[in-house]
Formats: structure tokens, sequence, C-alpha cells
């Protein structure tokens, strides 16, 4: 075999592996990144459940207070589009309100973008227990 | 085997090398990275709901525990943050700007604007696995429904 045909043949084999090892990265990252998403969204319904127990038992304050929180919390990580929080709604004294959060992980935001390129709607339900004794 | 085609196996390998251990450092600080910033969600959620809980005392149950709130959270993330300084900054004071806060600091505050109480961590966490390039910063908070009590 040539020298040129050596060095050509050098020049092949790292326009391959180079990429895929970056591919290879990105792949890690956006895993991290689906993970740390997940995350999030899980503090902020948890912290939604327990905002909407702080609302005065029976009124329709409790989804507002869950909404605030919840939209709140979500708003500082650009890459999680707030969706619907439902369950939050008006409690009896001392029974369990569950929220579910839907958002939606846009990848398209970070430098992971280049491997997945589609948004992934992922979702998180949370439980608190309404104290027995609040009634305003 | 000429000595040409070792000094070529020798710069392949250099290479080869090096780019793996950029992607295995890398790999490493993003993993330690991870751990802190899950660390940093669950902590700013447990100060938000400390701050969210109200005081004891003349200060009545209406008015936010902002002051309980950060040693709330700063207990979540010392174990995690190990080399870091973390400061926890006067009630109702804004966290800096992050360009402002040094390598190796992380700053905790707590707010109460209109009926919501905001805790924040913010800062440059210092880093077992520095690499060139990559600046691991940490900017969360969470935001909660202060309880009030109606007279």
């Amino acid at each position: 075999m040539t020298a040129r045909c050596q060095g050509g043949q050098a020049l092949l084999e790292s326009a391959i592996t180079i990429p895929l090892m970056l591919l290879l990265l990105l792949g890690f990252l956006a895993v991290l990144v689906r993970v740390e998403a997940q995350l999030e969204l899980d503090a902020a319904t948890s912290l939604a459940a327990a905002a909407a127990v702080t609302a005065p038992a029976g009124s329709s304050l409790s989804a507002d207070y869950a909404r605030q929180t919840w939209t709140g919390t979500l708003r500082q990580y650009r890459y999680l589009r707030p969706g619907d929080l439902e369950g939050c709604a008006g409690y009896q004294p001392g029974q369990y309100v569950t929220c579910r959060g839907t958002a939606t992980l846009d990848y398209r935001e970070t430098p992971m973008g280049v491997i997945v390129p589609v948004p992934i709607v992922i979702h998180s339900a949370a439980t608190a227990r309404s104290s027995a004794y609040r009634s305003r | 085997m000429r000595d040409d085609e070792t000094g070529q196996a020798t710069v392949e390998f250099a290479m080869v090398i090096g780019l793996f251990l950029l992607c295995l450092l890398g790999a490493m600080s993003a993993s330690v990275y991870t751990v802190q910033r899950a660390a940093a969600v669950t902590a700013v959620a447990a100060g938000a709901r400390v701050a969210a809980g109200g005081t004891s005392g003349p200060a009545g149950a209406n008015t936010p525990n902002l002051t309980g709130a950060m040693p709330a959270a700063a207990r979540v993330v010392t174990p995690v943050l190990v080399g870091t300084r973390i400061r926890q900054l006067q009630p109702d004071r804004a966290c800096p700007a992050l360009g402002a806060i040094p390598r190796g600091e992380v700053d905790i505050c707590a707010e109460r604007s209109a009926a919501a109480v905001t805790v924040r961590l913010r800062g440059r966490p210092a880093t077992a696995v520095p690499i060139p390039g990559l600046d691991w910063s940490l900017d969360l908070a969470a935001e909660v429904h202060a309880v009030t009590f109606a007279p």
C-alpha cells in the first residue's frame, strides 16, 4: 500500500469515527436532559399539589393556586413548555388531591436538537393530603 | 515496521486517546452536573415549601418564612456541592446575575412577589472534572403560592 493510500484511509476512518463519537456524546446528554426534565416536572407538579391544598376547602382557588405554582416553577426551564394541569380543583377537608401535569420537552432549545429534532410530551402526577381542619 | 509507520501509529494513537479521554471526561463531568442539578431542583422545591408555610410567632401565619427557606434548600445541596461555597442571601434580596457569581460559589435567595414565594439557587459549582469550554452553571427556581388564612 502506498503512503498516499494510507493517508486517505486514515482520513476516511477519522471521518467515520469522529461524528460517531460526537453523536454518542450528544445521545448521552439527551438522555440526561430527559431525566432532568422529568425531575423538574415532578418537582413542579408536587409543589402544585401542595399549593392546591393550601387554598380554603371546597374553593375554586385550589386550581388557581396550583396552576400559578406549576407555571411559575416551570417558567425557569426554557426547554419545558407547560401543557395541561388537571385534578387540582376544589377538595373537601382531609381529602387527597392528585394533580396530573403534562409538559412538552423541546430538544430544539438545546444542542441535542441535532439528534432529537421533535418535541416529546412528558407526564407527571403528584398527590397531597389536605388538612382536616382547614376551612377558610 | 519502518520508522515512518511507527510514527504514524503514534500520531493516530495520540489523536484517538485524546478524543476518547475528552469524551470520557465530558461524560463524567455531565454525570456529576446532573446529580448536582437534580439536588438543586429538590432543594429549591424544599425551600419553597418551607417559605410558603408561613411563620409562627408574632409575624403571623400569613407571612412567608423566607428566613427558614434558605437553610432548608442549603441542607439538600450541601452533600453534592463538594468544594463549593454556598451563600445564603438576606431574605427578599434577589440573587446576583450569574456572571457576577465567582466559580466555586452558589447563592440561595428567597423572595416574595405578590401572592407567590420564589426560592432561587444560582451559581457556578466547583467541578472535580474541569473541561475547557464546558461551563456548567446552576440557575433554578421554585415558585409557590403562599399560604394565606382569612381573618
